[in-house]
């Protein structure tokens, strides 16, 4: 029993010394906002790397098809559900613009475009940067 | 380790097998890890793993040296049966957890070179390490797979062409408390301990000596290996935290992919770095999977009283073979089944920092038993260092491990 009362003191106390709720909240739609941002950097630096003849068709292939499916898996969290409307929908916006140009590097992989590569890094850094700063909004660090 | 060598190549591969290999899937993982998400600020990390793990060779080699035992078979002499199986029982959990993650990085790299998923390939690779085992002698596969290892030296050669601000990584090299995410800092610097301190090295190590028919006149190639070669080693994982803060940290790009880890080599050599990557995650992992492998059927078979060595047929020590070609399957099996490789990898890091002083604080008693040392016994400087060091892992990994899993920052 005296053990049970002691956890829930301690359980209080954390509680108490931790962030508040709306805190929490922006962190945690903060540390999906970074996971975007940080998806976006690796279709950005593997489009450039593999436009340079430095990686592997293959291996471009496999990056993109990780990027996608990491920026869907985000953007199927259910803590989107909690995000003010505006800083929700941008957030998706990006997440989908960003799966699209992942994709894109896939299909230029598979045919060996090499040409687009260019265009594709540049516009993922494009990104990734409106992504950080929509970080930053939500969650100043 | 092996006898029948002259002294100087004794010593030299001795010192190429501790570079070589010192860069394994956990190391490479939680150094590039640390680098993309604190730049330079966990490198006194890779250094207290490097001192402790350093002074933990070099005891267990002269351990055995002076003692004629293995570490686990002293232990089980020492505190009893019970301690010993208590001690096994956590040793073999935390060896099968690295084990899978080993094999897991053979696997991620066969991938990576022909686009064929990690599942497909985690039975092959363990079913090629079994073959490894049970034909290699253990020549071959502490050196062997060691030299090959020095492929990994790839990492500092590039961490030099990138030109850090040396000034930084220095500062880097002293512990400093965490600006932002506390729960990850810690999290990630006792994943960096314990990817360097791996206590199956201390029974690999030890068992490796009596292999060698290692004596008194073994101590001085024992200090020069243990110091230079884990010296070395821990500058080429430096050398992966340093490439990895200067290339994915200023971009914000945060590694939870171990193929994200393949982007850091291209950006020096070209096409070159890609296949070197791919060479240093393969070896490095297949080298340790062996080790480890090993290092499992020496916990068993030296507690109970087997016959064990792997320079014997392995119809001579039928039991010890046993063991080895039991877990690599089972080891292989998670990443079969799909279980992400990196986080097998750092959760099993973490889980080995919390389980350090288990097995080192009894190896230090036995250290300073005269009866197994006679004269040549620790001093009170390795003794400290090596206690602080494992309790402060163990204790920050406890706290650390809950509030990652938790989810928090």
């Amino acid at each position: 029993m005296s053990a049970r009362w002691l956890w829930a003191g301690v359980a209080a106390g954390l509680a108490a010394c931790g962030p508040s709720p709306p805190q929490q909240l922006g962190e945690q739609l903060g540390e999906q906002l970074e996971r975007i941002a940080s998806a976006t950097r690796t279709t950005e630096l593997t489009a450039r790397q593999w436009g340079d003849g430095s990686l592997p068709d293959g291996y471009a292939i496999q990056m993109s098809r990780i990027a996608g499916q990491s920026l869907r898996r985000i953007a199927r969290r259910p803590i989107w559900q909690h995000a003010p409307a505006d800083i929700r929908d941008t957030a998706l916006d990006h997440a989908a613009a960003s799966a699209a140009l992942a994709d894109r590097l896939g299909q230029a992989a598979r045919s060996g475009d090499r040409a687009a590569a260019t265009g594709l890094a540049s516009r993922s850094a494009r990104l990734a940067a409106a992504t950080r700063r929509l970080r930053e909004r939500v969650s100043p660090r | 380790m092996s006898s029948g060598k002259p002294r100087w190549l004794e010593v030299a591969l001795g010192i190429l097998t501790g570079i070589g290999g010192f860069l394994e899937a956990g190391s490479l993982a939680t150094a590039v890890q640390a680098g993309a998400s604190y730049r330079f600020q966990l490198g006194w990390a890779l250094v207290l793993g490097a001192v402790c793990l350093a002074a933990l060779a070099e005891m267990a080699g002269r351990f055995a040296a002076i003692s004629q035992h293995t570490v686990l078979d002293a232990i089980r002499d020492r505190f009893g049966f019970r301690f010993y199986a208590l001690l096994a029982g956590i040793s073999l959990f935390v060896i099968y957890l690295v084990l899978a993650s080993e094999l897991g990085g053979v696997a991620l790299a066969l991938q990576l070179a022909t686009g064929a998923s990690f599942r497909w390939w985690a039975l092959l690779v363990a079913v090629v390490s079994w073959l490894a085992l049970w034909k290699g002698s253990f020549s071959f596969i502490e050196n062997g797979v060691g030299v090959l290892g020095l492929v990994t030296a790839a990492f500092l050669v590039a961490a030099l062409v990138l030109h850090p601000p040396w000034g930084d990584v220095a500062r880097g090299l002293l512990p400093s408390l965490p600006t932002e995410q506390p729960a990850h800092y810690w999290f990630t610097a006792v994943s960096i301990i314990g990817a360097s301190i791996s206590p199956y090295l201390v029974v690999f190590y030890s068992s490796g000596a009596i292999e060698g028919g290692w004596d008194v006149s073994h101590l001085g190639i024992n200090r020069l290996t243990a110091g230079v070669g884990m010296s070395f080693g821990a500058t080429v994982a430096l050398g992966a935290l340093i490439v990895a803060a200067m290339i994915f940290h200023p971009l914000d790009l945060q590694v939870d992919r171990y193929e994200q880890i393949a982007l850091l080599l291209p950006e020096v050599f070209g096409r070159t770095g890609f296949w070197l990557f791919v060479a240093s995650l393969a070896i490095a992992c297949f080298g340790a999977g062996l080790e480890l492998a090993l290092s499992a059927a020496y916990t068993v078979g030296q507690g109970l009283g087997w016959r064990w060595s792997k320079d014997q047929a392995p119809a001579a020590d039928a039991r010890f073979s046993t063991v080895y070609t039991l877990l690599l399957p089972l080891a292989a099996l998670p990443i079969a089944l799909g279980l992400d490789p990196l986080k097998v990898t750092l959760f099993s890091m973490a889980l080995t920092a919390a389980s350090l002083p288990l097995i080192v604080l009894p190896f230090l008693v036995l250290m300073n038993d005269r009866m197994y040392v006679r004269e040549y016994g620790n001093g009170w400087a390795g003794n400290l260092t090596v206690a602080v060091i494992t309790l402060l892992a163990g204790v920050v990994a406890v706290v650390a491990i809950p509030l990652q899993l938790l989810g928090g920052s």
